[in-house]
């Protein structure tokens, strides 16, 4: 086939793909029907094909069967064992038989025994390094000055690094060994967030103590600033997947149009 | 079951181990009759049996993964290439040997099981198609595609790894039908639907922000409070006015405390002091709650579910 | 004096972990055995967001039009199992007043669980014959192919309620969003915290964080999950006990002085004195956090002698055979 031919008709299928499913936001119409089922068509075969090739032919075809030996790679044996994968995996689709449906759920332990362990090993080395780093020092070392000292400096109008050697290292120094009444306090709001956060979701005690239920609102709103800043991040990320798309509808589509004549 | 994970481990050629060759395929074949052989055992097995199966199934598959946690781990070790020094590092070591392999279990598992939710999806649809009923001419498009899709790809991929040992495909004017037919189905077509739905998220974000914006709550408040910093923050317009602001304020006072109130700085503060830790409090419970239930779930004590 | 122990011990895990995870474990398991014995002696907080799906319910029951319920697009693990166990209690009530569901799910062994657990939910219900297999659907295992999908039957059903439950990533908002553009009640809640934010914004009710683990205690009462409840409390409080202890006296440590500073390179710690300075004299420097002892309850302090341990070697393989030959 001709190249140019066949990526103006790849890329115009894109294109009508893209507008396709943005039909929806519009309205649901038989357009957009169409588009969603070819999509949902493509990715049930590609996902059944990514399975195959990516998953079952190197994890289990090759697993259980090795590899010949090539010229540039010796032979690798194979787990003859790892082919009762296939009837334990086959026992998944009892699932539709009414008299042998609890079979299926023998594969379904397995994948959940498998994660369950994998909790137990992971959860402190997920956490532990976490909760230390949770414990930040809260007691300044120093009162004068409050905040920490700036390594900056006002020079002919300007805002810079301080110049002088010595007097930047003296700052770096005193920086280094003192905690300032500004950084602890920080220190103290991170603590603070954390426990008052951490607090709300403990269910089953019965809050009547005023202070507490001081903690646990406040935990609340600690939380909703968090979604804020979460919420706030992603906003701009978002526009420039759109922009892209623009792109790609506008740029490389036309051009490649064009191209042609 | 520890034993036989042991020896798949080893790196030489065993009982559970076998270079390619006629002797494998036998061995094989005794394998999937094995499993076949569980499989029509399972079918007799009476009721007030089968839930002690899973839960059995259950328990071993999780095992390993507990006692590697639980048993000293032999300090820098070289699985592969080091010998135990006595039973206890012996011990050690085959079981973290038989965590590689018992990992691969759930990706194989997994993908086997994938049929059994295109089998669901593809009877659905021929139901549609074959009852003629609502939007019926819709499920054929969807069934035409899965089937094209999944010959026209696993022929790229084999022609790909089996009959093209120098390279020549990854050259466009080498292709033949397969290649072009995968190219124009997964790249035209399914990478760019997938990114457009990405993107939609852009259009749907403005009108969620929209509206948690007009609710007159505190916690709303709270909320778009600190996202309209981090959002401002992003802006780079923005961000540079206000800094040159900031800058010039502390050439006037000559402070250069007030660099502190930089959008960026402001920014990076709010997220590394009340980001991080209210986050952190949250999975911490998240993840409490899921070893939780999967202390549960492997010991069988869930009552609902799966081992009902 | 340690010598027999030398390679073997927890050193490189650090015995903490081991402690505290067993200590979580064994208060799990302490609560179930409460529980058993005596469920309603053990206190649920009440949890706004579950209130909720009567009314959702009720709504969809009055419109006669379905309830769509998603357990999100993760794999086959306890968030999955959750989301499940809830909609089985959700599906209870609609079946009552048969009310259509439709499960959407985007894993296939996610898929097969729904379909065996909502089919015994509909058995027990006693109308079994209204269980058909667009009430347990598998959508897609691709991302966006699956939204899209779901997009479709939100928009095509005109669903009156929507639950989604579960692990939620980019895609919540297409739900969340789309389902309110047809006007149905959401209830939702992601254990990915970096979608719960989307999810307030666009939802009526949301389940934070582990409001979702604790939802199916709260609506079942099962003593199994309120005595876990209970256990993970407990184990949240001495946790919450901990951080503050070790600020406090971790803030403390460092407000002190000292003229060495412990540095750990590829798992060997060691101490290194503070350097001297021109005139010889040593200026004690404040104490790091690494310094500190809470440091070390952490992260172990290993000494090289206690971590390099010689081993034999194994012999050298025999060439391996290039070749078929098998046995």
């Amino acid at each position: 086939m001709n190249p140019q031919t066949f990526a103006i008709i790849k890329i115009s299928a894109g294109v009508l793909a893209t507008i396709g499913l943005y039909s929806v936001l519009y309205k649901e119409t038989k357009f957009y029907r169409f588009w969603e089922h070819l999509f949902l068509g493509l990715a049930a075969g590609y996902g059944v094909v990514a399975a195959w090739k990516d998953t079952l032919y190197t994890d289990w075809w090759v697993y259980t069967f090795g590899m010949a030996a090539t010229p540039t790679a010796p032979a690798t044996p194979g787990h003859w064992i790892w082919a009762a994968l296939l009837p334990i995996g086959i026992m998944g689709y009892m699932v539709f038989s009414k008299k042998h449906n609890w079979m299926s759920k023998i594969p379904i332990g397995i994948i959940l025994g498998l994660w369950s362990g994998q909790q137990v090993q992971v959860w402190w080395q997920t956490w532990g390094p976490q909760v230390y780093s949770s414990m930040q020092p809260v007691i300044p070392t120093t009162f004068s000055p409050m905040s920490r000292p700036s390594t900056l400096e006002v020079a002919n109008g300007q805002v810079q690094t301080i110049a002088d050697p010595a007097q930047l290292a003296s700052v770096q120094q005193q920086l280094a060994n003192n905690l300032y009444p500004t950084q602890a306090l920080t220190n103290l709001i991170f603590v603070v967030t954390f426990i008052s956060a951490f607090s709300y979701f403990i269910f089953s005690f019965e809050l009547k103590n005023k202070f507490m239920l001081g903690v646990n609102k406040l935990g609340r709103w600690m939380l909703m600033v968090g979604f804020g800043a979460i919420f706030g991040s992603t906003v701009m990320a978002r526009f420039a997947l759109v922009i892209d798309r623009m792109s790609f509808i506008v740029n490389e589509w036309v051009q490649t149009l064009t191209q042609r004549v | 079951m520890n034993n036989t994970i042991f020896l798949l481990a080893q790196n030489t050629e065993n009982f559970w181990r076998k270079l390619p060759g006629q002797g494998l395929v036998i061995w094989v074949v005794i394998g999937l009759l094995l499993g076949i052989a569980l499989l029509f055992a399972f079918t007799q097995v009476p009721s007030n049996l089968r839930r002690w199966i899973i839960v059995g199934f259950t328990f071993l598959a999780g095992l390993p993964y507990v006692l590697a946690y639980l048993w000293p781990k032999p300090i820098g070790a070289d699985l592969q290439n080091d010998v135990p020094r006595n039973l206890s590092e012996q011990i050690g070591f085959t079981i973290n040997q038989a965590i590689d392999p018992v990992g691969k279990i759930t990706n194989v598992l997994q993908a086997f099981l994938l049929g059994v939710g295109i089998f669901s999806l593809v009877r659905v649809h021929i139901t549609k198609v074959r009852r003629k009923s609502e939007n019926w001419g819709f499920s054929t498009v969807l069934l035409v595609c899965f089937a094209l899709m999944t010959t026209v790809g696993f022929m790229d991929w084999r022609q790909r790894k089996f009959m093209d040992d120098n390279g020549l495909l990854n050259e466009p004017s080498n292709w033949g039908f397969f290649q072009y037919a995968n190219d124009l189905m997964f790249e035209g077509m399914y990478q760019q639907m997938d990114s457009a739905m990405f993107s939609m998220i852009a259009f749907f974000i403005l009108s969620a922000a929209y509206r948690a914006f007009r609710i007159r709550s505190v916690e709303a408040t709270v909320m778009m409070a600190s996202a309209l910093i981090l959002m401002l923050n992003l802006m780079g317009a923005l961000t540079y006015a206000w800094g040159t602001g900031i800058e010039s304020l502390v050439v006037q006072t000559g402070n250069p405390f007030f660099m502190n109130f930089k959008l960026n700085v402001m920014a990076d503060w709010l997220r590394s002091t009340m980001q991080i830790p209210a986050i952190r409090a949250i999975d911490f419970g998240v993840f409490l709650g899921a070893l939780a239930m999967g202390l549960r779930l492997w010991l069988g004590l869930e009552k609902g579910g799966v081992s009902s | 004096m340690f010598n027999w122990l030398q390679g073997e011990q927890y050193l490189d895990t650090g015995w903490i972990g081991i402690a505290v995870t067993l200590m979580v474990v064994t208060f799990i398991l302490v609560n179930i055995r409460r529980a058993n014995k005596n469920a309603d002696s053990l206190f649920i907080r009440r949890i706004s967001g579950l209130n909720a799906i009567d009314d959702a319910i009720g709504r969809a029951t009055e419109m006669g039009r379905p309830v769509l319920m998603v357990p999100g697009i993760g794999v086959l693990d306890a968030i999955s199992v959750q989301a499940i166990n809830i909609f089985a209690q959700v599906t209870k009530t609609a079946a009552q007043f048969a009310t259509p569901v439709r499960i959407c799910c985007a894993n296939a062994p996610v898929f097969a669980v729904a379909q065996e657990v909502i089919r015994d939910v509909y058995t027990q219900q006693g109308v079994g014959d209204k269980f058909t297999p667009e009430t347990v659907q598998f959508i897609s295992d691709q991302q966006f192919a699956f939204a899209a999908g779901v997009s479709g039957i939100i928009h095509r059903e005109k669903v009156a309620a929507t639950f989604l439950l579960g692990a939620f990533y980019a895609e919540s908002l297409i739900f969340a969003e789309t389902s309110n553009a047809i006007g149905a009640i959401q209830v939702a809640g992601s254990t990915q915290s970096t979608q719960t934010p989307f999810f307030i914004a666009a939802c009526d009710y949301v389940l934070i964080g582990d409001e979702f683990y604790a939802a199916s205690a709260y609506l079942t009462r099962q003593p199994v999950l309120v005595g876990s409840l209970v256990g993970q409390d407990w184990a949240k409080i001495v946790i919450a006990g901990m951080v503050i202890f070790g600020t406090l006296f971790g803030s403390y440590e460092m407000t002190g002085m000292t003229t060495e500073h412990r540095t750990d390179n590829q798992g060997v710690s060691s101490m290194t004195p503070v350097e001297a300075g021109p005139d010889g004299t040593v200026t004690p420097e404040r104490v790091k956090k690494s310094d500190t002892m809470v440091n070390r309850f952490f992260n172990p302090y290993t000494p090289e002698e206690l971590v390099t341990i010689e081993r034999e070697k194994k012999p050298a393989e025999p060439e391996a055979e290039t070749g078929g030959g098998g046995e």
